[in-house]
């Protein structure tokens, strides 16, 4: 997961797009620790446990969960992965630049 | 007369708790048998090595047999009802799973043991339905509604979000799985309906990052967001 996360994100760098997670790993230290191991860059929510608050309202009971959502918050997909999550992201951040530049000129 | 009838009582009841005792002879041997099976795997972690483990020889296979030939020893019993809510737990062979659903729906309804079988029911034509209206034990009655509105979720959601609320009404505080409480999964389930589907607008979280600064899903609006609920095990 995390080489292709990593890729995800360095592909998408300066474009309107943030890989965002919810982590449920119980020991905050070792989750730094892991963090710099696995050069895990991107923004997540600490939730403590896989009881925590937010997996729990959001009603997660498998790992990973993933939403797509698009630049004016709407879900559009859940629980895709590799090239479908690719080709997911790519179509969105084009929609995304392109209603900026219109909206630009 | 009344002496033979109580003598008789007294016998059947030492026959069934000789019975349970046995079933937990036997489930303290299969968690032992559990137990030995990962050893080699958790030593080799600690050393900071790998270790496949062959899941072919895994110990559930054998141990669903010998609950299933116990529950057939001890037929129409407690410790029976607990023998075939065990095969459930442990076997791969749908030919013993329907037999131990069969035996448990013909038998054993009344039992507190079918707890552990409500998922293992749903496969049941009308069984989780009746188990919510007849069984004395309320926890059971909660779990199978809780499972026929998951069920529902698939393809019937206002069918299924009127179920999750008569299980919020009715069960909020029976336990489902460790903390979890129905009421919680309950409430879970209706937010996934109504607020997390295709099209929906994201709900807002509000939280902290791993390094304690607060942040919100919606400072992102205007990016596209891929949300990834994690954990690195």
């Amino acid at each position: 997961m995390y080489p292709h996360e990593r890729s995800l994100v360095t592909r998408m760098k300066d474009r309107p797009f943030a890989l965002i997670g919810v982590n449920s790993d119980p020991d905050l230290e070792q989750l730094r620790a892991r963090c710099a191991e696995e050069k895990i860059t991107w923004r997540s929510f600490w939730d403590e446990s896989t009881e925590g608050p937010i997996a729990t309202r959001w009603n997660i009971s498998g790992w990973p969960t993933i939403f797509v959502i698009d630049h004016k918050g709407v879900i559009r997909e859940r629980d895709v992965r590799d090239a479908a999550l690719d080709s997911w992201v790519d179509r969105l951040v084009r929609a995304a630049e392109e209603e900026a530049e219109a909206s630009g000129e | 007369m009344r002496l033979a009838a109580a003598l008789f009582l007294f016998a059947a009841t030492a026959l069934a708790d000789e019975a349970l005792d046995a079933l937990e002879k036997l489930r303290q041997e299969h968690e032992a048998a559990v137990e030995e099976f990962y050893r080699p795997a958790r030593e080799a972690h600690e050393r900071g090595e790998k270790f496949q483990l062959d899941y072919d020889k895994h110990p559930n296979g054998a141990y669903a047999e010998r609950y299933f030939a116990f529950a057939r020893a001890h037929p129409k019993t407690e410790a029976a009802a607990q023998a075939y809510v065990a095969v459930l737990q442990t076997t791969r062979s749908e030919e013993m799973r329907r037999d131990a659903t069969a035996s448990l729906m013909r038998d054993h309804m009344e039992s507190a043991a079918l707890a552990g079988a409500v998922y293992w029911l749903a496969d049941v034509p009308g069984a989780l339905l009746k188990l919510s209206e007849t069984s004395p034990h309320r926890n059971v009655r909660g779990l199978a509604l809780f499972v026929m509105a998951e069920a529902a979720m698939e393809d019937e959601a206002e069918g299924a979000v009127a179920l999750l609320r008569e299980v919020k009404e009715k069960y909020a505080d029976v336990p489902y799985y460790q903390e979890v409480t129905l009421g919680q999964k309950a409430a879970g389930c209706i937010f996934e309906i109504e607020r997390l589907g295709l099209g929906m607008e994201a709900p807002d979280i509000e939280g902290k990052d791993v390094d304690g600064v607060a942040f919100k899903l919606s400072d992102y609006r205007g990016k596209v967001v891929v949300l990834d609920f994690w954990g690195d095990w």
